[in-house]
């Protein structure tokens, strides 16, 4: 059997930052995203309809998809998706495209069954909020 | 102010059958090219046997009832002023393809704070075998006041 998680509960450090992701949006990101998720909501879709009707500065990433890239952060440092127990964020700051945004995590604490929660964040380079007091818990083996 | 009574209105059951390729598109979308979400060999030398959804994909499997809610034509809420506040997800089993999912939700709250109004939906989806696979919590924002 393969293992797809390397980490050990034991070499978790409560303040330890995990490794960031960046991602710069683009339009196309956000068409993609529509047809995978079957929000086609024109907001995230139409330049026109963002910016003529819900003026908008252009049009803006699906909250959704961030918290997507969010996620990936935490499972790129887990390496098995199915010991993700937990994601939550808050939605803040719109991405418009050629915006670059950061994720981030840190250790906050062990818990007890090999659990561990994690403040999880998003921003852009500028330091605007995109996703805000982001929780991952994550099951790590011993 | 959005009518409080609607708190504890449900929505669903609703079935969500599983497909192989969708699976995979919303990984892709989400740019989460990892083997374990897109190649059945590689994943057949794991314990899970098969591709496994991406978590997050519960965007699709466990929200169709929140979108019910915001076109409900009894609450009518503002689209047009609507946001999504925040997202939770909790997971307790992975999801394959073919899984049969069944999702039911409620209004969980509709408060109000300064000029925002919040609503906040929440669903629990179960495979086939009856486990439970994930709770979703969805708040909306609806900028200026949400009944019309």
């Amino acid at each position: 059997m393969m293992e797809l998680c390397s980490l050990k509960y034991d070499q978790v450090e409560v303040g330890q930052e995990i490794p960031s992701l960046e991602h710069v949006f683009d339009r196309m990101d956000a068409i993609v995203y529509a047809g995978a998720s079957g929000d086609f909501n024109p907001i995230h879709v139409n330049p026109y309809f963002a910016k003529e009707v819900a003026m908008l500065p252009d049009v803006i990433a699906h909250g959704l998809f961030n918290m997507a890239l969010l996620g990936k952060m935490v499972m790129d440092w887990i390496g098995d998706p199915g010991y993700l127990k937990k994601l939550s964020c808050q939605f803040r700051g719109m991405v418009i495209p050629g915006d670059k945004v950061i994720f981030r995590g840190r250790v906050r604490e062990k818990l007890p069954e090999n659990l561990v929660a994690l403040d999880v964040w998003a921003e852009k380079e500028d330091g605007t909020v995109v996703l805000k007091d982001g929780e991952a818990v994550v099951y790590v083996p011993s | 102010m959005i009518d409080r009574r609607f708190i504890g209105k449900t929505y669903g059951p609703i079935r969500y059958e599983v497909g192989r390729e969708k699976m995979k598109e919303y990984a892709a979308a989400a740019k989460d090219w990892r083997p374990i979400f897109h190649d059945e060999n590689f994943a057949s030398q794991t314990k899970y046997g098969d591709v496994i959804a991406m978590p997050n994909f519960a965007a699709v499997y466990a929200l169709r009832g929140a979108g019910m809610m915001l076109v409900d034509p009894e609450i009518k809420l503002n689209l047009a002023m609507l946001v999504h506040g925040a997202q939770e997800f909790e997971w307790y089993q992975v999801v394959k393809p073919n899984d049969v999912i069944t999702e039911t939700g409620k209004v969980a709250d509709i408060y109000e704070k300064g000029n925002l109004d919040f609503i906040v939906y929440e669903s629990e989806a179960r495979n086939q075998n009856g486990e439970l696979v994930c709770r979703a919590r969805a708040t909306f924002i609806i900028r200026g006041g949400g009944g019309k």
